[in-house]
């Protein structure tokens, strides 16, 4: 028996890799990841050498206004002095956090609830699918502006916490979608028969089947959640312990630099729209890889 | 001349995997006004050949090898042009999934006058709609049913249209991939009468492509047996089916309950059918064959005639 | 042969039906009711082998539904070595589904493709907690060798997409029988296999019978497969028993029209010209006797305009032990069931 047979994800993952390389589109959002996961992770570089590299805190004592970049701060400083590049590191940690976290939130949730709302049906069915429903049409944007108005400044974490609760709908919908389907095939009915209760119908037999697409979705979902924390942080709601590269963004447009100092107006922003990019490029590689006629040549073994 | 004569052809499809090799060296000739059945499992290439026949093959699908002669002319060296107008016109098909064939939003009649339309420019509209209340008195729908929709129709009825349609423009073959598949036994046994009667009053050629054995006995004259690829025995239906030379010919009979005789235990074949991406080197038959030699293994076996009309691909017989 | 009547009936239904209620709604006024089945009764006995035989839309595989309790009855009740299944709820229908099982006509679909075959064929006794984790490998080797999946270490950790139609379709055998249970419906099991993968199959559940004693209802449309693995067959026609009896006897001296017809329309390998021809069949339908004539009469060609329009033929016995729905053989009307009451003796 080999490693293959005897791991059936790695087998899978084996399997899925060998469509994915054959996709460009896969492999530019896969390395421009790369590249953003390292910045996440070099963000912890600069304040180790010096503390005025800190991005939130550190001020270069020679500075007091925004200057191009240089030697000493490759990236240029804000209009504090504070070094750019610092910045844009910790930025790109902020976004995977944001993204990530908030993706894996929603997709829990919505899997969750659409594979009960699909399985169970009738009533259970109803009520959840029209509370998805009223949560769809809620502009998430609006609602969490009003909720910053009221409770003040909000935590990236209340943040994250209300992008996924406000995102899970779509998910959910699509997994019930799924799980309706799966439900009349004979291997659930076979379950049934073998005397299978509905929760292990639902967690053995139905999940497996349905994760592959959530994650799928999960990677649309962290754009989204990526724009929207950039969005709130743009609009000055953002966490303001927090270095986003919204944030950035709104710090210039503040501070009036819009138009004069263009090494701190793009990087922050080319950051934003390139690591949303690159997350929608995984995804549509991915979806190529769940494809099942991509993936029905492989069963003639 | 025969007339249609298919000489060494070999066709492979091209899979992430390698080639795979879905025919390989068939040769058959079909006379005027006979009826040649392609009999095999799942896999074994006869479907294919009724594609490569029609021109028809997937992208991924292509004739590596072999000559298809229809009267004499070549089909597969023809020209797009000479292609669309020998498609249907001399040669039609009847679809495995006839179910899936006819389209569901347009009335049955128009569907088939179209086709005659397409093939015939020449025709009149008035002319058309004639022919296609002719066809459909020959295969048995009543004519108030022209105008509807498929989804109105049964199963044996659906069957029925496509047989119409493929007989619109007169063809002097038509190729019956599994006609009857999905259908019940009582419908098939209808719809196989009306094939035979159709073939006999207008002098076709058919090749009837099926995995069930008792069918092809019944339809056909000649039989050619398919396994992995491959034709393995060929000869008038009576000597195949009385005096199987070849073992998977004996071996696939043997398996085959009936109604008729005594009741005799059932014989399955061990094993699984050959990858064709790597077939054996030998025989493709010896691993489950009862009667395999090491020399089987090993050496390519070659066509034995056992008399004039009946042969065999087996180096034992 | 075998003589079944000392036996014991295992299954034993009475007056079942089932009918699918046709859904209205606001643009389309109330939709047709379908009835699936009508008053069926038929008794299984111990350690035979009982053919179900239809064409699709009978009702064959809605009544194989109905015997695992996957759906519910309309009307009728059925029972289980005297013990009443319909209805059953909770603990009581987990121990009933530890006796009864079934296999499912497509093995493409029946197997779940995210789980390997040791996790399909284990999971029955994994839900009824039989044995620990070594003691239910074995038990998994041993039937995967039973059905022919042999080596089992092999096959264990394969997935479906890596078998053989014919290999899954052992599979899904294996795990019908790990529990050994006493009563198994197989729904067509190989209609979706080829003839020497199908002969197999069959030769695997008559194995299944000699060495577990395990008492089957074949489902089938093909005469000629229940001719080879089934002791007794019915034929069943849009939903009604046509006529029951030895194998053998059904489909060597077949007494009701429509089993006849049936017989006439299967090919006989090139011998249809001389095979026997009942001709029972008309060329067109003729118009039907309202609901209450004999199901088969619009198609019959030996109708007897008579009664057969306007009475409906009960299932009853023969001289030579089997039963059959025609007037022509001196059916009584209405009367539906002769076989012996059943009470139930509680779970």
């Amino acid at each position: 028996m080999t490693v293959r047979e005897r791991f059936p994800l790695f087998n899978s993952f084996l399997e899925g890799w060998s469509i994915f390389k054959q996709s460009l589109l896969g492999r530019i959002g896969l390395a421009l990841l790369v590249l953003f996961a390292l910045m996440a992770v070099c963000s912890y570089i600069p304040p180790w050498i010096d503390p005025m590299y800190n991005p939130m805190t550190g001020v270069d004592p020679d500075i007091t206004c925004c200057t191009p970049p240089s030697l000493r701060h490759w990236l240029g400083t804000d209009f504090m002095g504070r070094d750019i590049l610092s910045q844009l590191l910790a930025g790109a940690r902020v976004a995977f956090m944001v993204g990530i976290s908030a993706a894996v939130m929603s997709i829990v949730i919505g899997v969750a609830i659409g594979m009960t709302a699909g399985y169970m049906g009738r009533f259970i069915d109803t009520l959840l699918m029209r509370l998805a429903d009223m949560i769809m049409v809620m502009p998430t944007l609006l609602v969490i502006l009003i909720l910053a108005a009221i409770f003040g400044q909000l935590n990236i974490w209340t943040i994250v916490l209300i992008i996924a609760l406000f995102r899970w709908p779509g998910v959910s919908r699509i997994i019930r979608g799924q799980t309706l389907s799966l439900k009349q095939r004979p291997f659930i009915e076979a379950a049934k028969v073998a005397g299978a209760s509905h929760f292990r119908i639902i967690f053995q037999h139905i999940m497996p089947n349905v994760l592959p697409l959530a994650f799928l979705f999960m990677t649309f979902r962290v754009t989204a959640a990526i724009i929207t924390e950039a969005a709130l942080a743009f609009l000055g709601f953002g966490d303001p312990g927090t270095v986003s590269w919204g944030m950035m963004l709104q710090w210039v447009w503040k501070t009036g630099h819009m138009f004069k100092a263009p090494y701190w107006l793009l990087p922050p922003g080319m950051c934003i729209s390139l690591i949303t990019l690159s997350f929608y490029m995984l995804g549509r590689a991915m979806d190529e890889v769940l494809d099942p006629r991509l993936r029905k040549e492989d069963q003639t073994d | 001349m025969a007339l249609l004569e298919v000489q060494n052809l070999s066709v492979g499809y091209n899979t992430r995997k390698g080639c795979l090799k879905a025919v390989e060296r068939v040769s058959f000739v079909l006379e005027h006004a006979q009826s040649l059945g392609l009999v095999g499992e799942s896999g074994c290439g006869k479907t294919t050949i009724g594609m490569a026949l029609m021109g028809l093959l997937p992208p991924n699908g292509s004739v590596k090898n072999g000559r298809i002669l229809l009267e004499g002319r070549n089909t597969l060296t023809m020209s797009e042009e000479d292609k669309r107008h020998f498609r249907w016109r001399e040669m039609a098909m009847i679809f495995q999934a006839a179910m899936n064939a006819l389209n569901p939003v347009q009335r049955v009649g128009n569907q088939i006058a179209e086709a005659i339309l397409v093939h015939n420019p020449s025709l009149e509209k008035e002319a058309a709609k004639a022919r296609v209340e002719e066809l459909f008195d020959l295969v048995g729908i009543p004519r108030e049913r022209i105008t509807d929709y498929p989804h109105q129709y049964s199963g044996g009825m659906k069957q029925r249209a496509i047989i119409a349609m493929a007989l619109a423009c007169r063809p002097k073959v038509i190729i019956a991939d599994e006609p009857t598949t999905a259908l019940d036994v009582i419908v098939q046994h209808q719809i196989l009468e009306e094939v035979r009667w159709l073939q006999q009053e207008f002098n076709i050629g058919i090749i009837f492509i099926s995995h069930d054995i008792s069918i092809v006995a019944d339809m056909c004259h000649d039989i050619g047996v398919m396994y992995a690829g491959q034709m393995v025995e060929f000869g008038p239906w009576q000597a195949v089916f009385e005096s199987p030379a070849h073992p998977y010919t004996k071996a696939l009979l043997s398996s085959f309950p009936t109604l008729v005789g005594k009741k005799s235990d059932l014989t399955p074949i061990p094993g699984e059918t050959p990858n064709l991406i790597n077939p054996p080197e030998g025989c493709r038959f010896c691993d489950r064959c009862p009667e395999a030699q090491p020399a089987c293994r090993t050496t390519r076996p070659e066509w034995v005639q056992i008399d004039e009309t009946h042969r065999a691909l087996c180096c034992k017989c | 042969m075998k003589t079944t009547d000392e036996n014991k009936p295992i299954l034993q239904i009475r007056n079942v039906s089932k009918i699918y209620r046709g859904k209205g709604n606001l643009f389309r006024s109330p939709g047709k009711d379908v009835v699936a089945l009508n008053r069926i009764s038929l008794d299984i006995f111990k350690g035979e082998i009982f053919g179900l035989v239809g064409e699709s839309g009978s009702g064959k595989t809605t009544a194989g539904r109905l015997v695992v309790s996957l759906e519910e009855t309309t009307s009728g009740r059925i029972f289980m070595e005297n013990r009443e299944v319909t209805g059953l709820k909770g603990r009581s229908l987990k121990a009933f589904r530890r006796k009864v099982q079934m296999i499912f006509q497509d093995p493409y679909q029946s197997l779940n493709p995210q789980r390997s075959v040791y996790d399909t064929v284990s999971e029955p006794l994994k839900i009824h907690r039989m044995g620990n984790a070594s003691e239910r490998k074995a038990k998994v080797k041993e039937i995967l060798k039973a059905v022919g999946l042999s080596p089992p270490d092999d096959f264990l950790f394969r997935y479906p997409h890596r078998l053989s139609g014919g290999q899954r379709q052992r599979v899904a055998i294996a795990r019908a029988m790990v529990l050994n249970p006493e009563f198994v419906i197989a729904d067509e099991p190989t209609s979706m296999l080829d003839a020497s993968i199908s002969a197999q199959i069959f030769n695997i559940l008559l194995a299944m019978r000699k060495d577990l004693g395990v008492t089957q209802m074949f489902i089938t449309h093909s005469l000629a497969a229940a001719r080879y693995i089934c002791d007794r067959i019915a034929v069943i026609y849009r939903g009604n028993l046509m006529e029951l009896g030895p194998a053998e006897a059904v489909i060597q001296n077949p007494r009701h029209p429509y089993t006849q017809a049936l017989i006439d329309a299967v090919p006989k390998f090139g011998h249809a010209k001389e095979a026997k021809l009942y001709g029972t069949l008309l060329a067109k339908r003729r118009e039907a006797g309202k609901d209450k004539g004999c199901i088969f009469y619009p198609v019959c060609a030996v109708a007897d305009d008579a009664i057969c329009p306007r009475k409906k033929p009960g299932l009853t016995p023969l001289d030579d032990g089997r039963m059959v729905a025609c007037f022509r053989e001196g059916s009584d009307p209405e009367q539906t069931s002769f076989l012996p009451h059943v009470s139930n003796k509680g779970v």
